[in-house]
């Protein structure tokens, strides 16, 4: 008996020191999802903000008087920091929509972002009061322990946008 | 020393010796030389004067006859002017004179046609005249005396003074010996012979009867009627005492003359000179016209001289045309080969007078405005001896004069000058001045003479004011202003238009006109506009490649040229002011200084212009505004 109660016992410390280790693996890859969220995030946000700056179009507020974007520009400026943050992790497989508001007073883009983003934000329906640029970016994040248990590989989706003060 | 003293005393005395014999011998040269015997330096005073030359008064003619004279001695002409004035009644006498060009180496008679009747009283005067080389005219060059010693029977008629140191006291100074003495019996002799030759009815013993010379001869008498004549000194000067020149010589070689008369008739030569048939002189006022002639008898020869030089014939006449004023004379000389005569008309052509009166110096003077200030100026020339003024110079009578005036009122004028050269020719010259009082006028626009610019529509006033007009009228109508006007007025003019407006008025009275005129120009009000290159621009745009503002204007109306002040208020509210002109300018960020004109402060900047133009019109354009920001990014929740 007592030692069956210790083989229970060490059956259970076994299977709690499983529990456990699965515990903390789900914490670990938990964290890395929040991390990996915050860091795709300010890549789109640094992005947007890199397109809006650099596609103010000055012609525009001589000729008409009120600031506008040059999308061009402005989509291949934020290309360009999404790009450059992309290969600096050695992220080569990433998904990135750019979408630019040129109007000086912004505008509606339907269907965009692609994807819910964050909480209480309606999919698809990104809309500013001046010119803007959005950045959709979704990057996939890998499991440390809960691949084992069968969770699909997860991806983080973010979104941010920039626009100009008119 | 005894040897010694006698030796200077022995040298002494000869000395002395020889000194002698020199001083004497100067002693009687220099007496010899400069002293004359009598003590008197002069020489013995003798006939040397002109006047009263051969005078012998109250000579009685023993018979009827002519008056002649014979001379002879070494003279080449001689002139003798012989005039017999009779005392009392009967018909002879008379003047003659004539220049003789005697032979010098035998007997002259010379001939007068002066008539002598037997029985007449005559006072005889004859002067003697020479050519003497140094001396122009005709001069008395001789001296003369009569014979001191007359011995007939004795073949001897002795001229000079006789025994006299005059002669040696010459010799010793170096000059010629002198004739003290010279008989001139066979003068006397052959005049005798000639009259007895020459005249029937003169036999040789009583040949002596018709020398005119009175019954006693002494020394001295003038009126002896055989005179020596010699040098007078007056012409040589070489009688020199103590280094003087005296006047008197004694030198009685030169000839001989000896009064007589001819009891037949002569042929003595004559010419006559007559003007216009007149033996008088000729007198008369340019341009003369006259006949010279002459005519002569017993000649040779003649030759003209004066007006009548070139004429050679004896006889003839030439004819003056238009002889202006002066003095001629018409001699002509006849010569029988012996005798010369002359004879000289003259012509005195008086000049016509000549007057000359003008005003400030014009003859026709232009017309005066009262009142009139000029001067009035006469001067008489040539042969103007008298004047007398008339018209407004009356009472004037000076040869010449001059007169201003001032003062003087409108009318016409007339000054008038009359001379006379007093010989009957008469000139006149008057000029008339016409002083005028025409009108005056003074047009002017509000109260200037202009021109006056003005903004349309134009509102002025014209007014002119008239002086000793009757009448004005417009001469230039525009508009309203047309028409006669009154003399003295004004008129308003409004709603004038653009352009420039003459206005002309005439005023006139009966001596003539007077216009004035006034130009306003209408011009378009002073306007202007003021633009900016950018109304919306970006803080600093220079710096991102992109312009600062600019500003431009444009000026239309008003008169150049023009005064541009642009002024820009910042959005901090401090205000910028730059100076322009012309009728289009701009403010650029060159021009201005600032490269980021316009763009310096983020917010609303405004600029404005004032305008002014020539004519102190001014004008503030209206306001242009401009925003320059700054386009901020930010991130969107």
């Amino acid at each position: 008996m007592t030692n069956e109660r210790k083989a229970q016992s060490a059956v259970w410390g076994l299977l709690s020191i499983l529990v456990l280790v699965v515990m903390a693996g789900g914490l670990v890859d938990i964290y890395r999802l929040v991390a990996a969220r915050n860091w795709a995030y300010s890549v789109a946000q640094e992005a947007a903000l890199a397109g809006a700056s650099r596609g103010r179009d000055w012609i525009a507020v001589l000729t008409t008087g009120l600031i506008q974007l040059d999308e061009a520009v402005a989509s291949s400026s934020a290309l360009a920091v999404v790009t450059s943050a992309m290969q600096a992790r050695g992220i080569p497989t990433y998904v990135v929509s750019i979408q630019v508001l040129p109007d000086p007073f912004g505008g509606t883009r339907p269907g965009f972002p692609p994807q819910p983003v964050r909480l209480g934000e309606s999919l698809g329906e990104w809309s500013s009061p001046e010119p803007a640029v959005g950045v959709y970016l979704e990057v996939p994040v890998e499991w440390t322990l809960l691949d084992m248990f069968g969770i699909d590989l997860k991806t983080v989706r973010v979104f941010a946008s920039a626009g100009v003060a008119q | 020393m005894k040897n010694d003293q006698r030796r200077f005393y022995l040298k002494a005395i000869t000395l002395v010796l020889a000194m002698i014999p020199i001083l004497l011998s100067y002693w009687l040269v220099s007496a010899h030389q400069a002293h004359p015997t009598s003590g008197n330096p002069r020489a013995i005073a003798h006939n040397e004067n002109q006047s009263p030359g051969f005078v012998y008064n109250g000579w009685t003619a023993p018979y009827t006859g002519y008056f002649s004279i014979y001379e002879q001695g070494g003279i080449a002409q001689i002139r003798l002017t012989v005039t017999l004035t009779r005392v009392g009644a009967g018909s002879g006498g008379g003047s003659y004179q004539a220049v003789w060009y005697p032979n010098v180496s035998s007997l002259n008679r010379f001939d007068t046609p002066i008539r002598i009747n037997a029985g007449e009283i005559y006072n005889i005067r004859v002067y003697e005249q020479e050519i003497v080389s140094g001396h122009s005219g005709w001069y008395e060059s001789e001296g003369w005396l009569p014979p001191r010693l007359i011995n007939l029977a004795g073949s001897d008629i002795e001229c000079g003074v006789g025994d006299h140191p005059f002669s040696s006291i010459m010799i010793a100074m170096g000059k010629s010996g002198r004739f003290l003495t010279k008989n001139v019996f066979g003068t006397y002799a052959a005049t005798l012979s000639d009259m007895v030759a020459q005249n029937p009815a003169i036999q040789l013993n009583t040949a002596a009867s018709f020398l005119i010379k009175p019954g006693s001869v002494a020394w001295g008498d003038h009126s002896l009627g055989i005179q020596c004549w010699g040098d007078n000194a007056q012409f040589d000067g070489d009688w020199v005492y103590n280094g003087i020149a005296y006047s008197d010589d004694i030198d009685f070689e030169d000839f001989t003359i000896i009064w007589a008369f001819n009891p037949t008739n002569v042929s003595v030569p004559s010419v006559q000179v007559q003007i216009n048939s007149s033996n008088s002189d000729y007198a008369a006022n340019e341009p003369a016209s006259y006949v010279v002639s002459w005519s002569s008898s017993n000649v040779s020869a003649c030759t003209g001289a004066g007006g009548l030089a070139g004429q050679t014939q004896r006889n003839g006449q030439i004819t003056i045309n238009s002889q202006p004023a002066g003095t001629y004379d018409y001699s002509m000389t006849c010569s029988n080969g012996v005798t010369s005569v002359s004879d000289t008309r003259w012509a005195v052509i008086y000049a016509l007078p000549a007057i000359d009166v003008t005003v400030d110096n014009v003859d026709n003077p232009p017309a005066y405005s009262v009142p009139a200030s000029y001067t009035v100026r006469w001067v008489a020339s040539k042969g103007s001896i008298s004047c007398s003024g008339a018209d407004e110079l009356s009472g004037r009578n000076s040869l010449s004069g001059s007169l201003p005036l001032s003062g003087i009122g409108a009318g016409t004028h007339t000054y008038s000058m009359t001379y006379d050269n007093g010989h009957g020719a008469v000139a006149t010259d008057s000029v008339t001045v016409s002083v005028m009082d025409p009108p005056l006028v003074d047009l002017k626009v509000n109260n200037l003479d202009g021109p006056v610019t003005l903004s349309s529509p134009a509102s002025f006033t014209l007014s002119w004011v008239s002086q000793a007009a009757t009448s004005c009228a417009v001469t230039s109508a525009e508009g309203a202003w047309s028409g006669n006007k009154v003399l003295n007025g004004n008129q308003f003019l409004t709603g004038v238009s653009t352009g420039t407006h003459t206005y002309g008025l005439i005023c006139s009275n009966s001596y003539g006109s007077a216009s004035d005129a006034v130009t306003v120009l209408v011009i378009a009000p002073l306007t202007g506009t003021i633009t900016q290159a950018f109304s919306s621009l970006l803080l600093f745009a220079p710096n991102l490649g992109l312009p600062a503002q600019s500003l431009s204007g444009i000026i239309s109306g008003g008169s150049p040229p023009y005064s541009i002040q642009v002024w820009v208020r910042k959005p901090s509210g401090s205000l910028l002011s730059i100076s322009r002109n012309g009728s289009n300018w701009t403010v650029s960020p060159a021009s201005s200084g600032d490269l980021n004109f316009g763009t310096s402060e983020a917010g609303s900047w405004t600029a404005w212009a004032d305008l002014q133009d020539s004519s102190g019109q001014t004008y503030r354009t209206t306001s242009v505004v401009w925003e320059v920001a700054w386009y901020p990014v930010h991130a969107r929740p």
